[in-house]
């Protein structure tokens, strides 16, 4: 006997036909998502720098106690 | 050459231990005391009275062998090539226990770990794991490892995290804080292989322009190189330039179970020593939590306008643990004053302060904490998951592999059903990064009611490219399995147990 375990399929058809599913890509969606990738972009930037310096003064500390 | 195993209970642990140095060092006996009085009790003082203690003399130690063979041999000076190992169990034991099928499963339980003495006056603490079961004191949560040894001819188990104190000639806190991490990695997971000395010094002689031994220490930069030679992803964090986000990257990763290296310094001192968990946070501890204050306007108005007040659990002010060469295994310390136990010792040590961590992260986690928690900090403010205006939430952010989390998930009966099964579902790469959501009163009962969970692997932060999933305040939203599309599901997350698969408790 072969016993298939696929809820999510199950639960998602029936979230649909009660109408509890929204597809987020209307433009309210989309301009927060662009706003985040901003953001994003910045924090990025901000950690690659952090990240440079961290590496660059690491080499000049040395521990031996 | 004859082995002499000797059983004791603690009362007459000191004699005993006298006794076998005096064979091994050839040395006068108040030499001998006086090396056991500064160098030895305090790792048994900590062990509970009624341990009682299995002693092999001599005894052949691996790590101990390497540095002989490869240095100590080499000198005029004749040094011992033999160890001595107490074996510590929880309770009495006798000779012939040992030879009995029947009393096997009693001295496995019993088996608390042990402690190599070597012949490297003053520096005698070789090779030790010690279960935290054992100690006095032992109110934290721990990364540990299952090490297999044998006592008196019978292979058993011990649970804890290795530890040595520095030869200060073949291994300085650097190399001895590298063998320990090393030691850690490959008795927990099958991808990594222990070191010996000789092999930290072989490694690093490739880059160095000047010998290894006698070891002068390293610089961060080294002890980084060589942990990604022997296969880890490794990053640096420092303080200076990581600022306000330091501590909490750091409580981030040892509640990710990650054991760290981190480096010490004040006055002339340069120290490196391992984080390996923290102390639970008290009741007193949550509600103490203060509101996280982001330095970005842009973030700090969007939580400013919504009037949201975020906790972030990894700014919590517990006390850590560390595995340090110079003191006993499992020393707790705040990260402001982590030299408090050096000053208690020795008045006149500089206050020092942790300036820099390196995180031996699994080669495929690119996507790094400061990343990730900022994404998760901006995706709580930003639609179309934005949390209701006036909540006070605490998060949870650690790293973990989708293997435990969804092991763990799977038996959490105090999961919502219907959320618990789409998760299971959901395809996941090996690490995740997971924040848990809930509220100081969730956080005091170890329950949250929010979970957003991230792709580890998933460096490009654009378009919510990490996001695997995240459910709050009768919002799940995730892609769709058959698209790029975000959809939101209108389900409720009830409360739930928190996960705690990446520490261990010790109360």
């Amino acid at each position: 006997m072969t016993e298939i375990i696929s809820n999510s399929e199950k639960i998602i058809k029936k979230l649909k036909k009660d109408g509890k599913i929204e597809s987020l890509n209307k433009t309210k969606d989309l301009d927060a998502i662009i706003e985040m990738n901003s953001e994003m972009e910045n924090v990025r930037r901000e950690y690659q720098v952090k990240d440079r310096n961290s590496q660059v003064s690491a080499s000049q500390v040395i521990l031996t106690a | 050459m004859h082995i002499t195993i000797t059983l004791t209970s603690k009362a007459n642990l000191k004699k005993t231990i006298l006794n076998n140095l005096f064979i091994i060092h050839k040395l006068d006996t108040p030499t001998v005391e006086r090396l056991y009085n500064e160098r030895i009790h305090q790792h048994f003082d900590q062990i509970a009275d009624t341990a009682y203690f299995v002693i092999e003399t001599p005894y052949v130690d691996k790590v101990y062998r390497d540095s002989y063979y490869n240095y100590y041999s080499s000198k005029n000076h004749n040094y011992n090539r033999n160890s001595i190992r107490i074996s510590i169990f929880s309770g009495v034991i006798s000779a012939s226990d040992f030879r009995d099928l029947g009393k096997r499963k009693e001295l496995q339980e019993k088996f608390m770990g042990f402690v190599v003495l070597r012949p490297t006056e003053p520096f005698l603490i070789g090779r030790s794991v010690i279960a935290p079961e054992i100690l006095k004191s032992k109110n934290f949560d721990i990364i540990t490892t299952n090490i297999k040894t044998t006592v008196n001819s019978l292979k058993l188990n011990v649970e804890g995290f290795p530890h040595s104190s520095q030869d200060s000639e073949t291994i300085s806190c650097a190399e001895t804080t590298i063998w320990s991490l090393m030691e850690y990695f490959s008795n927990r997971y099958s991808e990594y292989k222990s070191v010996l000395p000789s092999t930290i010094i072989n490694t690093l002689n490739k880059v160095s322009s000047e010998r290894q031994i006698p070891s002068k220490g390293l610089n961060i930069q080294q002890i980084s190189y060589t942990l990604r030679e022997f296969g880890l992803g490794t990053k640096i964090y420092s303080k200076v330039d990581f600022k306000d986000a330091f501590y909490n990257l750091l409580s981030c990763y040892i509640e990710s179970g990650i054991p760290l290296v981190v480096a010490m310094e004040g006055k002339n001192i340069g120290h490196s020593l391992l984080c390996i968990g923290n102390e639970p946070p008290t009741n007193a501890q949550i509600d103490n939590l203060g509101v996280k204050v982001f330095k970005n306007v842009g973030l700090a108005l969007k939580y400013k306008l919504k009037r949201i007040k975020l906790y972030d659990y990894n700014d919590l002010d517990e006390k850590y643990v560390f595995i340090d060469d110079n003191h006993p295994a499992y020393q707790t310390n705040s990260l402001n004053s982590p030299s408090d136990n050096y000053i208690a010792r020795i008045p006149n040590w500089p206050k020092c302060e942790l300036t820099y961590f390196i995180v031996p992260l699994y080669t495929k986690v690119y996507l790094e904490a400061y990343e990730a928690q900022n994404f998760i900090y901006r995706f709580l403010v930003t639609d179309p998951f934005t949390i209701k205006n006036n909540s006070e939430i605490v998060i949870k952010i650690f790293l973990t592999s989708s293997r435990s989390f969804k092991n763990w998930l799977a038996t959490n009966n105090t999961f919502t059903r219907i959320i618990k099964d789409l998760i299971i579902e959901t395809s996941m790469p090996k690490f995740i990064w997971v924040s848990e959501i809930g509220n100081k009163l969730l956080t005091k009962n170890r329950q949250a009611n929010g979970i957003i969970i991230l792709d580890a692997t998933e460096a490009n932060t654009q378009f919510n490219k990490p996001l695997i999933l995240a459910a709050y305040e009768g919002k799940y939203i995730s892609f769709a399995a058959d698209s790029a599309e975000l959809k939101k599901f209108d389900l409720t997350l009830g409360n739930y147990n928190i996960y705690h698969n990446n520490l261990k408790s010790f109360k």
